[in-house]
């Protein structure tokens, strides 16, 4: 059972990118335990941290650069080295050692996170704090400032990348077990892989151009949810948008969520339209199916308002609930392994436990932050004893929180 | 956001001019009062036509013809290569990428109005927005020079398109014939009536207006009577709007697309002698998810532009008609916490394409991260007045507000030579 | 500064001096314009004829066209006063405060008003109605909808400040433009070089409207509408921050907060409540809310509709000018400004301290200007100019949507049949036809400076659309009166002029029409042509303009 008052901040790990740019962080997991972060960015830059058992209190820098009692943050251990354009998603097999990425290079790469390094490297991740610094301090010192060496460690190459997307990656899904992953591009295909072979064990193309923001499997491998849309797909009618579940045997559609909650009509009224958009917004970009199978769950993504999460039967793909009003979309969302619980993120800078039975809100971590606009955790993880919940926020931190017992 | 001095220069010393005259007051520019006849069949001739495709909210510069891969503000997106060598546009560009060599890109607009309807407004007109003064959007114009006196189909079409200053002062002969972004026809196009009983009752109207008209010269109603006109002579051109049993034969040219089927209707349009025609594109204003929204609207964008430029030479119609792309504003060269990008007119793109037009142009040039121009600047002014040479209209081409005079291109424009052909 | 002074000088002179005349204004009138046109030897235009007298006044005063009765009545009318007897009888009708609401309705809001609450504005519309009804001077009408007390429902002068709540700077240009007749948008973004504000002025202004916001509570029924009520609140703290010219603007930057100032006079003397007020919050929800403990809002209504304004009465005078002789005496009327001055600038300090001297009467000053004889002139001529600099003619203008829809309700007699078959329509002004149809294709008349904008869409709803409706055969319209009258055919055509046109036609026009409709020997097809004559009546340019 978690409870809001037990949940306390752990790490406040540093991971910014170049001011200006969209170089934040963008996907994250647990790698075996809590002690092991792996977070990327939209740069394509991975890290991998090691973390002390627990928080060891220590200096940390204030905003104006002064040293001040805080947790100190450790830096990464090693970088991941590969990806030419923003990851998407990264994805540990239990093993704690196999990662699986995706990105926007239309590349899925696998890693052995205990693999012999390739080589070392030096990498800035605070340049953003630097730059902050910098602006204030005499004009002499800000060149060394900016050009002081950043954190030395060492590098991972993939110990595979696979070429067979010929568009954007944007959705990963792993089964409980870690054997198999789907990934979908922007082009409609999915591909389904054997982890241990490196190899595709199926690929389908989805109906229509829309693009697959997101894919889970069941625990088995043998099914696949997979959520497409596409912003703008020419005006017609409806969003070409999907959500349907599939045989990974063979491609096959085993279940038209959509269809089956919004039946097609040749000329749809606005109620339908109406109707239509209220569950699907702008686009379903998060996605997760329960161990036991028997539950989805799938979050409204972009800007368009409440980002819900509708939690699902797997079997008929009949709603059950809506749950997890984020102001503005939802980012990421992951089922506890019982299933009782959910927890989702989004562009409010706020995490949520949502209790599955019944869709309390068992808690509310973190304050939206930001202007009009808040900053957006755009990616979380759970830790597998489930104690502990990393998540990537793009102010260009990882937040580890200690979610008590 | 500036208005340009001359906007505010005194009417004193043109109405002590005025009171001089006789009875009458100002000369409008409505009907044939202003207009050199001599000029404008002499354009006519040429049948120059112009078709806009508005990106309403204004596109990116940086996700189309102005990349600035890695650097701070360069965003996800990859070059890809072009017809023309050495020439690269944004991978979200692969059709355009081979029309490159029917191009000329303009990577150094600066223009003066950041904020949509004031925006919209300008890159329709030339002008800022004045209390005393309703500024016609240059289809208006091209309309006025290029059109022909008692057409059947309107001389200035706009499909789904934005903006409002319609005709501004060349007065309602030159309003916009409005359609839906559906490319339907507005309501009430088509006479419910056998054209026998149509035919009769006109003869009553005309007899009901001689009578009006012989004892009233005043110009609006005059000019109520040629809408009249026009609306009737409408009623034999709307099999030109309608592109249905073409459509199975051009989809796969013009792609699945709303925009991609407006394409084919302003091609039929101009093709049947319209001067005029604007389409528009909503949706670009991506504060939010810029990237996956010019991923989105980009697509069915630019193969209906492609198809546009490719049917249009096929047709041997290119050479005489400019297609204008461009929205209202560019966006900014920082990305916000919302994958977006804001708005910006420092520094950003447009294209043209066609008649009078260089191809396989790239002009000017902005810095590393896109932040300003380097070389090249063009202004409203200035791209207005290119748009107007490469049509043969003379962008000092003058028309009355009153007795102000106000030509077409604002006063200290320049042609920008190395565009044109 | 020095050009501050003189304008502002000039203006005050020119109040001082114009005492108020022992000379009717209606003479004044037509003394300052026929010695322009002697001066510039400009022939007049001749008197207009009974008709298009009664016809043009009709519409100016009721926004309606007289009936056939009506219309045969007045032209049959031998008394020699017969004019001024007309415009009494107008003015005292509830349907001139009618159209006075419906014209100062579109100057307050527009067609499209900003912001979403004012789009339903019955509250509003009634209380404009009243207030025209009981002839509420001007001043004390303006006053009201600047100090926006009480509610939008149950007094509703407070809507037109809901317009523009929370947008301090488009309240201040709208005030501007509206009661002062100075555009100041120029101003917004730099210093307006050829006038005397500055940016400064600008947000001096728009300093007046920071600290309002508004509060919903309830609703309430006004004639049988469920209205919601809006509260115009007004907080003790807020300040509009003035960063400089918007060319230099920088990101994140500030601003000082602006004190505010009256235009290009005083500074507002406020008092200094100190922290007091530091942190306030918003006005509660869902009650009315409290009185500021000092009020910039009211203090600019008054300062705004005093008596010793410089621009109050002379706007005002100069709008309700041009609403009956077309062009204002400066054009456009909302852009009173050095660089644009008066065509007859003793004629406009006439109007105004004799408008300010007749306490703001607004009936009386529309008398004063639809009595006299330049108003009366005909509309003829081969000079083409809708809307003649010298007042030489009568100016001929588009009807709005509003004219349009009664008039051919009038004219077909619609009103009656709806009322006698006892139809939903009869409930509704605008019935028979969808009003939305005939705003969307004559909503807005002219291009915002006074042109006519008409084109071919108007045609296609004219020719195309729903008129065929109102042209109804049905018992009790005008169709299926003449069909039924016992009369001849001539009389019946001179029925249908006097119905449609308000005069009686020639004998050419009467033939012709005649002899169109009968030609047609069954009376099911004579009825067919009838409507089709109807319609050419209804659709011609004689109709479509106020001449």
């Amino acid at each position: 059972m978690y409870a809001a008052d037990k949940i306390k901040p752990a790490w406040k790990l540093t991971f910014e990118g170049a001011r200006t740019t969209v170089a934040w962080p963008s996907a994250l997991t647990f790698a075996g335990s809590h002690r092991r972060v792996v977070c990327a960015n939209h740069d394509g830059t991975i890290l991998m941290w090691e973390l002390p058992e627990s928080p060891v209190a220590g200096k940390v820098l204030d905003a104006s650069g002064k040293e001040v009692d805080g947790i100190a943050a450790p830096p990464p251990v090693k970088q991941l080295v590969g990806h030419e354009n923003a990851v998407t998603h990264l994805a540990c097999a239990p093993d704690g050692k196999t990662l699986i990425s995706t990105s926007l290079d239309h590349t899925v790469r696998f890693w052995d996170l205990e693999a012999a390094a390739s080589g070392e490297a030096e990498v800035v991740i605070d340049r953003e704090t630097r730059e902050r610094l910098a602006r204030r301090a005499p004009e002499k010192e800000r060149e060394g400032m900016l050009s002081a060496p950043g954190v030395k460690l060492a590098t991972l190459a993939p110990t595979a990348t696979l070429s067979e997307h010929r568009d954007w990656i944007q959705a990963l899904g792993m089964s409980r077990d870690g054997r198999r992953v789907i990934t979908g591009d922007d082009a409609g295909h999915a591909i389904v892989w054997d982890v241990a072979k490196k190899a595709k064990i199926s690929q389908w193309q989805c109906e229509g151009v829309a693009w697959i923001l997101a894919a889970a499997l069941s625990s088995d491998g043998e099914q696949a949810l997979v959520s497409q849309y596409r912003r703008k797909g020419g005006d017609f009618n409806n969003y070409p948008a999907g959500l349907r579940i599939y045989n990974v045997a063979d491609g096959a559609v085993k279940l038209d969520i959509l269809a089956t909650n919004y039946p097609k009509e040749k000329n749809p009224p606005y109620q339908y339209q109406y109707q239509y958009y209220k569950f699907v917004a702008e686009g379903l970009v998060a996605a997760a199916w329960s161990r036991d199978g028997k539950l989805l769950a799938i979050g409204q993504g972009g800007e368009g308002g409440e980002g819900k999460v509708h939690i699902l039967a797997a079997e008929t793909g009949k709603v059950l609930r809506q749950v997890s009003e984020h102001r503005y979309g939802v980012t990421d969302l992951c089922f506890t392994q019982d299933g009782k619980f959910l927890f989702t993120a989004g562009r409010d800078t706020t995490f949520r436990i949502i209790q599955v039975e019944d869709g309390k809100e068992v808690a509310k971590i973190g304050q939206p932050r930001g202007g009009q606009f808040t900053d957006w955790l755009s990616a979380i993880s759970l830790s597998p004893d489930e104690r502990w919940l990393a998540a990537a926020d793009i102010s260009g931190h990882v937040q580890v929180w200690q979610l008590g017992q | 956001m500036f208005c340009p001095t001359h906007e505010h220069f005194s009417r004193r010393s043109l109405l002590k001019g005025l009171f001089a005259t006789t009875a009458g007051g100002a000369l409008m520019n409505w009907g044939s009062l202003f207009a050199s006849p001599a000029r404008a069949d002499e354009v006519a001739k040429n049948q120059k036509r112009c078709i806009l495709l508005w990106m309403n909210g204004g596109a990116s510069q940086f996700e189309t013809f102005d990349m600035k891969v890695g650097t701070a503000t360069g965003g996800p997106f990859r070059p890809i290569s072009t017809n023309v060598p050495g020439t690269q546009v944004c991978e979200l560009l692969p059709r355009m990428a081979q029309q490159m060599d029917k191009l000329c890109v303009i990577r150094s607009m600066r223009t003066s109005q950041i904020d949509h309807p004031q925006g919209i407004h300008l890159m329709h007109t030339a002008y800022s927005e004045t209390a005393n003064v309703r500024f016609p959007e240059f289809g208006a114009v091209i309309a006025k020079y290029l059109g022909r006196d008692g057409a059947a189909l309107p001389n200035f079409i706009k499909i789904g398109s934005n903006g409002d200053s319609g005709s501004g002062f060349l007065g309602p002969r030159f309003q916009p014939f409005n359609m839906g972004h559906d490319g339907r026809l507005p309501t009430f196009a088509q006479s419910p009536l056998n054209p026998e009983v149509e035919a009769r009752r006109n003869g009553l109207r005309q007899f009901v207006e001689d009578t009006y008209a012989a004892k009233h010269a005043v110009e609006t109603a005059k000019m109520h009577r040629a809408a009249y006109d026009s609306a009737r002579r409408l009623q034999s051109a709307l099999a030109t709007f309608k592109i249905d049993e073409q459509w199975q034969k051009y989809e796969p040219l013009y792609g699945d697309s709303l925009f991609g089927r407006n394409c084919l209707l302003a091609r039929q349009l101009v093709e049947a002698g319209v001067p005029f025609v604007e389409i528009g594109h909503s949706g670009y204003d991506t504060h939010a998810d810029n990237f996956t929204g010019h991923k989105g609207l980009l697509a069915p964008m630019e193969q209906g532009w492609a198809a546009l430029l490719t049917d249009l030479q096929e047709r041997g119609l290119l050479q005489d008609t400019l297609v204008v792309w461009m929205g209202e504003i560019g966006r900014t060269p920082n990305i916000n916490n919302r994958a977006g990008r804001d708005h910006y007119v420092r520094a950003w793109s447009t294209a043209l394409a066609g008649c009078g037009v260089k191809g396989g142009l790239v002009y000017g040039q902005t810095d590393e991260e896109g932040r300003d121009v380097t070389d090249g600047k063009v202004t409203e002014g200035d791209f207005f007045a290119t748009i107007y040479q490469a049509l043969g209209i003379d962008p000092l081409t003058e028309h009355y507000a009153g007795s102000r005079p106000i030509p077409i291109a604002p006063f200290g424009s320049n042609v920008v030579q190395d565009l044109l052909v | 500064m020095g050009k501050h002074a003189t304008w502002a000088c000039i203006l005050l002179i020119a109040a001082v001096q114009a005492a108020p005349a022992a000379e009717p204004l209606r003479d004044v009138i037509d003394r300052e314009l026929a010695a322009r046109w002697q001066q510039q030897q400009i022939a007049p235009a001749p008197p207009a004829e009974d008709a298009v007298f009664l016809r043009r006044i009709y519409l100016d005063l009721a926004g309606i066209i007289p009936t056939a009765d009506e219309a045969a009545a007045f032209l049959d009318n031998a008394s020699p006063d017969k004019r001024a007897q007309l415009i009494e009888q107008l003015l005292a009708s509830p349907r001139y405060a009618q159209h006075q609401a419906d014209v100062w309705d579109m100057v307050f809001f527009g067609r499209n008003p900003p912001g979403y609450d004012a789009a339903k504005r019955e509250g509003f519309q009634h209380w404009l109605r009243e207030a025209f009804a009981q002839n509420m001077p001007y001043d004390e009408l303006a006053r009201r909808m600047l100090k926006a007390e009480g509610n939008t429902a149950e007094q509703g002068a407070p809507m037109y400040l809901v317009q523009y709540i929370r947008r301090p700077e488009d309240a201040a240009m709208a005030v501007s433009q509206t009661f002062l007749g100075v555009q100041l948008q120029c101003a917004r973004c730099h210093d307006h070089p050829y006038e005397s504000w500055t940016q400064l002025d600008f947000y001096s202004m728009a300093a007046f409207f920071a600290r309002l916001e508004m509060v919903k509570a309830g609703k309430a029924k006004v004639d049988n509408q469920e209205l919601e009520k809006i509260y115009v609140a007004e907080m003790n703290s807020g300040d509009i921050k003035f960063t400089g010219p918007a060319k230099d603007a920088q990101p994140g930057k500030q601003g000082t907060p602006v004190p505010p100032k009256f235009l290009l006079a005083a500074v507002l003397d406020e008092p200094d409540f100190g922290d007091e007020f530091k942190n306030e919050k918003r006005p509660k929800e869902n009650e009315p809310p409290l009185a500021p403990k000092f009020s910039r809002k009211d203090k600019l209504a008054d300062w705004v509709t005093s008596a010793e304004n410089p621009y109050f009465a002379r706007a005002a005078v100069n709008r309700i000018w041009a609403q009956f002789m077309g062009r204002g005496l400066v054009h456009p009327v909302d852009n009173m400004s050095e660089s644009n001055s008066a065509s007859h600038p003793a004629l406009l300090d006439a109007l105004a301290s004799d408008f300010v001297a007749h306490k703001f009467d607004v009936q009386w000053l529309i008398r004063e200007i639809v009595n006299s004889h330049a108003y009366q002139l005909a509309a003829t001529g081969d000079v083409s100019d809708a809307m003649p600099l010298s007042f030489e003619r009568a100016r001929t203008r588009p009807l709005s949507a509003e004219e349009l829809l009664e008039s051919w309700r009038v004219a077909t007699r619609y009103d009656r049949l709806a009322e006698q078959q006892n139809k939903k329509e009869a409930q509704g002004r605008f019935s028979g036809v969808s009003f939305d149809y005939v705003r969307r294709f004559f909503g807005e008349p002219n291009n915002g400076v006074g042109d006519f904008q008409g084109g071919l869409h108007e045609h296609l709803y004219l020719n195309n659309g729903e008129l065929g409706r109102l042209t109804t055969p049905e018992k009790g319209g005008l169709c299926d009166e003449l069909m039924t009258s016992a009369d001849e055919w001539p009389a019946k055509v001179e029925r249908l002029y006097l119905s449609i046109l308000s005069r009686r036609p020639s004998a050419e026009e009467q033939a012709r029409f005649v002899e169109y409709i009968t030609s047609e020997k069954e009376s099911r097809n004579q009825t067919e042509r009838l409507r089709e004559a109807m319609w050419v009546l209804m659709t011609c340019s004689e109709f479509r303009f106020n001449h």
